[in-house]
């Protein structure tokens, strides 16, 4: 049978993608870099790949997972083990292949004016993707929100690529105490964006702030997804867009929407 | 001599017997990226009513052992926005198109009916007596032989070109149901829709999706529909379109087999994009291989 042998389109790479790396950076968390294709090497930060684990266990669904970096040579992805997809993807080793679908969805925009990226645990690793980006742009601050220093990751390599990066822990034990939109209200100068991925609460909780102070706010979700292509319908979130609400399809319109507008 | 895998379906003739199942790839765009949807041998549509409707609220999926449950609704344009917006492109591809309806009501159903035969674009209507997530009407009539046989005449009475029943397997006897909508003027039939499941979220001690229950798909449901198609293509020698679980081309052979004139697609588009022209490329291997001129010479072949 020929499953999955390669063939994509122009924008979508579909096929086999080889294990470059994969390592436990904290506990129950894995980086993967995975090996990339012309369409990927295209990605853009807040973006998703839809990667199929082996079909063990009788799962069938691909795991959506966002982009933490991309280029022409490796597609780097950041999961926690959550449950069967993601205890399968840790146990790849190097030279293993995997089924890859993407790169899919609507990522941020890459605002000229100072920006805030907002992360909360997992949350963190599409603005890895988005920090590089916005080298250029001299006024991005950062703030990564953790429960914990165990949970903390990628501290060393957000701080070679921005020069301002706050880290807050629910708990103080590293940086400072308390949570991503708390710090926010502190540290906030003169951003007039924030990009924002984590739990949903922390994006409710930071669209409010940003509604309140007039700023500029673009929140990544999830939802659970079926086709990640925008065919199915499955993955909706509610949108509230000139007084009519509608939904609005995660994997196409999304992942990345305006703050301002989603009905949490 | 090039193997025939063209197919023909309550008068409607199809270049191969392969199609999406309604609901699971949009209306051809979103796959367009992958293939051209006019190498299918017809694309089905989402769910049509009316006016555009909103659907349940999420989650409306949920994965389950080999397959998954879905509470999508009838998300959907409405008809109107369907022949101003989603219809050119299909055109423009040259796709068969085939587009499922639904409704509230008797009329809702007619009134979808007259409006689609005004568009020549449109080769045939998928009467969805079956989806088991609206709550007025949607099951009320693919559970009843009676209101099932109402629903299609008076759909009939407004489509003149092929009208195709979507039966439901949530119901005590499908051969009634299916015969009842062959009496009462369907060309073919599309066997089968969902399977009514649930799923409990044991963190939160209550039903995963909202709605409660959802319709089960994929390959967990494939013996259940290869029983149906069997069973009916056996007792009435309908045309049937087989559908429930497919996700490659030998299944697909198993639908052809069991009575099946063409096949549906749905859940494993999601995990193979490219499940569709591999199961027709396979047609063609298989009846070169086995030295069998055309896919008809094997519609029901299994049937004792
Ligand atoms: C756009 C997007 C980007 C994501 N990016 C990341 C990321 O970078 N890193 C990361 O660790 N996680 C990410 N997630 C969440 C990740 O997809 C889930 O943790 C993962 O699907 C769980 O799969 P599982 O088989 O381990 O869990 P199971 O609970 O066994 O999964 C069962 C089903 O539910 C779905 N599901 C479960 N949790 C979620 C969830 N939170 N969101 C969506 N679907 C879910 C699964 O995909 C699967 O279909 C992202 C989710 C979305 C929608
Ligand atoms: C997400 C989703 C949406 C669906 N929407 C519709 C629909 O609008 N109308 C309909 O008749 N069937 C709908 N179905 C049912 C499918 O068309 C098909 O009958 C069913 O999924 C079984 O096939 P499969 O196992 O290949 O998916 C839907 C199924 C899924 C998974
Ligand atoms: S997962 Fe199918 S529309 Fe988003």
């Amino acid at each position: 049978m020929n499953f999955h042998d390669g063939l994509s389109g122009e924008k979508i790479f579909f096929g086999l993608s080889e294990v470059i790396n994969i390592k436990e950076i904290v506990r129950e968390t894995f980086l993967i870099e995975i090996s990339s294709s012309s369409q990927l090497a295209k990605s853009e930060p807040g973006q998703f790949v839809y990667i199929i684990p082996k079909m063990q266990k009788r799962t069938v669904l691909p795991r959506p997972l966002c982009i933490a970096d991309a280029d022409s040579e490796t597609v780097k992805l950041i999961f926690k083990i959550r449950g069967k997809g993601t205890l399968c993807l840790s146990e790849l080793g190097k030279g293993d292949k995997i089924s890859v679908m993407g790169p899919l969805g609507t990522g941020f925009p890459l605002p000229r004016e100072p920006v805030l990226l907002a992360g909360g645990g997992l949350g963190a690793a599409p603005l890895y993707f988005l920090a590089k980006k916005l080298r250029n742009n001299k006024k991005t601050s950062l703030l990564l929100g953790f429960k914990n220093s165990d949970e903390a990751y990628f501290i060393d390599e957000f701080k070679s690529i921005a020069k301002n990066v706050f880290v807050c822990t629910d708990d103080g034990s590293l940086g400072a105490g308390g949570n991503v939109v708390e710090k926010a209200g502190e540290i906030i100068k003169n951003e007039k964006v924030i990009c924002a991925c984590g739990p949903r609460p922390m994006l409710k909780g930071l669209s409010d702030f940003a509604g309140k102070k007039g700023l500029r706010i673009f929140v990544s979700l999830e939802e659970r997804m079926g086709c990640g292509v925008g065919a199915c319908l499955g993955c909706v979130v509610k949108i509230r867009r000139g007084g009519k609400e509608e939904y609005q399809r995660v994997c196409k319109e999304g992942p990345v929407f305006d703050g301002l507008e989603v009905v949490y | 001599m090039k193997a025939d895998i063209s197919a023909e379906i309550g008068g409607l003739i199809l270049k191969n017997p392969v199609m999406p199942a309604s609901g699971t790839w949009g209306y051809g765009e979103e796959y367009a990226e992958f293939y051209a949807p006019g190498e299918l041998g017809a694309v089905v549509v989402k769910g049509t009513t009316l006016e555009p409707r909103q659907g349940n609220k999420p989650p409306r999926i949920a994965e389950t052992p080999a397959g998954i449950l879905n509470s999508v609704g009838l998300q959907n344009v409405g008809v109107e926005k369907f022949i101003s917006e989603k219809l050119p492109f299909l055109k423009k591809n040259k796709c068969t198109v085939i587009v499922n309806i639904a409704g509230d009501s008797v009329d809702d159903y007619a009134d979808v009916a007259r409006r689609l035969m005004d568009e020549e674009g449109v080769s045939a209507v998928e009467v969805n007596i079956s989806c088991p997530n609206v709550k007025k009407g949607g099951i009320a009539f693919g559970v009843n032989a009676a209101s099932a046989s109402v629903l299609i005449k008076s759909v009939k009475k407004e489509y003149g070109r092929p009208l195709i029943a979507k039966l439901s397997p949530n119901v005590t006897d499908i051969v009634e149901i299916a015969g009842a909508c062959i009496d009462s003027g369907a060309d073919a039939l599309t066997l089968i829709n969902t399977v009514r499941g649930m799923s409990i979220d044991i963190n939160n001690r209550r039903p995963l999706l909202p709605n409660c229950a959802g319709g089960l798909s994929g390959p967990a449901i494939k013996p259940i529909a290869l029983r149906m198609v069997y069973e009916v293509k056996k007792a009435t020698g309908a045309d049937i379109i087989g559908v429930g679980g497919i996700e490659c081309f030998e299944d697909a052979l198993e639908f052809i087999m069991a009575g099946a004139s063409a096949v549906q697609v749905g859940t494993a588009n999601f995990y193979n994009p490219m499940v569709m022209p591999e199961i027709i490329a396979g047609f063609g291997e298989y009846l070169e291989k086995n030295k069998i001129g055309s896919v008809k010479d094997l519609v029901g072949v299994a049937i004792r």
